[in-house]
């Protein structure tokens, strides 16, 4: 697959410049949120040096993107030629959307922190109010008290509010996990979320993967990842399989619902299927596709299929009234 | 007929000619014609165009009958052998022993 035509460049370039957009974003809301958390922790007397998560994906976008020009890939860009399709390398995607997805848990885990700081910092300034309306005297003994007896706090009331950092240990985490990303160590985990991220049908897997995975795999001299990342793949299908007290599905079936590598003549234009999954357009841009009415059925249930079907089959069951009024009057017409 | 079911088929007929030509030779000639006899004929559904076919206000029924539609002559085989047994495990759990006792 090479990326060297002009639609290929065009698409790369939009590709790169939406990406960038998107991460900085996502920076500046850390910076945003990274700020008014120091200026809480000010307050009440906390210090935490919180590095921003989306400089951090930055660079490691940039980092994985050198790797894979070294290996005379783009990591943004793939084209079929066969097909004449240009779209986003499905390994990019897969890496690009996992290290994304550290930012927004991150994001989540600071939301989470900050939230605390603020119930916190509200706790102190009502102790701070409730402080200022003790009587003088009564401040002043209670300083006495402290002078002869150190352990007893002068102002009992004036005590740092205690703060949960649980969510603050797991953005640090996060940012531990997303520094430390690299292709041999990460890169199955991500491949194998995002095909269930999309919820290919099992039978369709094995030749997505051979199309638009392995190529990419061994350039990156990461071939010998290709087994273990199989065996991730059916282990996350297997999940879904019903509970057999409930449901046994036949062997011969099973290919479609875990993904077979092994089997052969099975879907081989996962690059093409993965296209069109991504394509939803108006009717007048595409009419009706294939792909429109796959999701019609995916929001319609077994029970609802199950009583239009009835309910037609006894309609086709009974005479169709106009059908027969013509032949009795065709019949008529003919006796005449 | 019931009406619902009549209005129903009403859309479906009005959606039938969007779909690519190879599609619709897909659906036999029998049933396009049992369409046409029982579809409403008064009732009329409007096509936005601008929007896609899930986005379009359509009846409940007319998306089973284009769900069934889709499985039955639409699909690949091997995608409807795996919706029908799909189907069969959803009925299946539905009454199996184990949920007789929910409430």
């Amino acid at each position: 697959m090479s990326t060297e035509s002009k639609e290929a460049k065009d698409f790369e370039e939009k590709y790169k410049n939406n990406l960038l957009n998107e991460t900085r974003e996502l920076s500046s809301k850390l910076a945003e949120l990274i700020l008014g958390i120091q200026d809480v922790e000010n307050f009440v007397n906390v210090r935490s040096q919180l590095p921003n998560l989306g400089i951090t994906c930055n660079n490691k976008l940039i980092e994985i993107q050198k790797e894979f020009k070294k290996a005379g890939l783009s990591m943004y860009v793939e084209e079929n030629e066969d097909y004449g399709i240009v779209g986003s390398s499905f390994l990019g995607d897969a890496i690009i959307q996992d290290l994304v997805n550290y930012v927004l848990k991150g994001i989540q885990n600071l939301e989470e922190y900050d939230y605390i700081l603020s119930q916190a910092s509200q706790k102190k300034i009502k102790q701070i109010q409730d402080l200022d309306k003790i009587s003088p005297l009564k401040k002043f003994f209670a300083r006495i008290k402290s002078w002869f007896l150190p352990g007893e706090q002068v102002n009992k009331l004036l005590t740092e509010p205690e703060i949960k950092k649980d969510s603050l240990f797991a953005y640090r985490e996060v940012e531990e996990q997303l520094w430390n990303y690299n292709l041999r160590d990460n890169i199955v985990s991500s491949v194998v979320t995002q095909i269930r991220r999309q919820k290919y049908s099992a039978h369709v897997v094995p030749g997505l993967v051979k199309e638009c995975v392995i190529p990419g795999l061994q350039k990156l001299g990461l071939g010998d990842l290709v087994p273990e990342l199989e065996e991730k793949i059916i282990e996350e299908y297997k999940k879904d399989l019903p509970d057999a007290k409930t449901y046994q599905i036949r062997k011969e079936y099973m290919h479609l619902f875990v993904p077979d590598f092994n089997l052969e003549n099975q879907e081989e234009n996962g690059f093409v299927r993965m296209n069109i999954a991504k394509e939803t357009k108006s009717l007048k841009e595409n009419g009706i596709t294939l792909n429109d009415l796959a999701f019609i059925d995916s929001t319609v249930n077994a029970s609802e299929r199950q009583l239009v079907t009835n309910a037609i089959r006894e309609e086709i069951a009974e005479p169709v009234q106009e059908n027969s009024q013509v032949k009795k009057k065709e019949e008529k017409e003919i006796s005449e | 007929m019931n009406i619902v079911y009549q209005n129903a088929l009403a859309e479906v007929s009005t959606i039938l000619p969007l779909l690519p030509k190879d599609l619709l030779e897909k659906i036999p000639k029998s049933l396009l014609n049992f369409i046409e006899q029982k579809k409403s004929k008064s009732y009329m559904l409007n096509v936005n165009l601008e929007k896609t076919l899930s986005e379009q206000n359509l009846l409940k029924e007319t998306r089973i009958i284009l769900s069934l539609l889709y499985r039955s002559y639409l699909c690949d085989p091997e995608q409807s052998r795996k919706l029908k047994i799909e189907d069969e495990i959803e009925v299946n759990k539905k009454y199996s022993y184990e949920n007789l006792f929910k409430k």
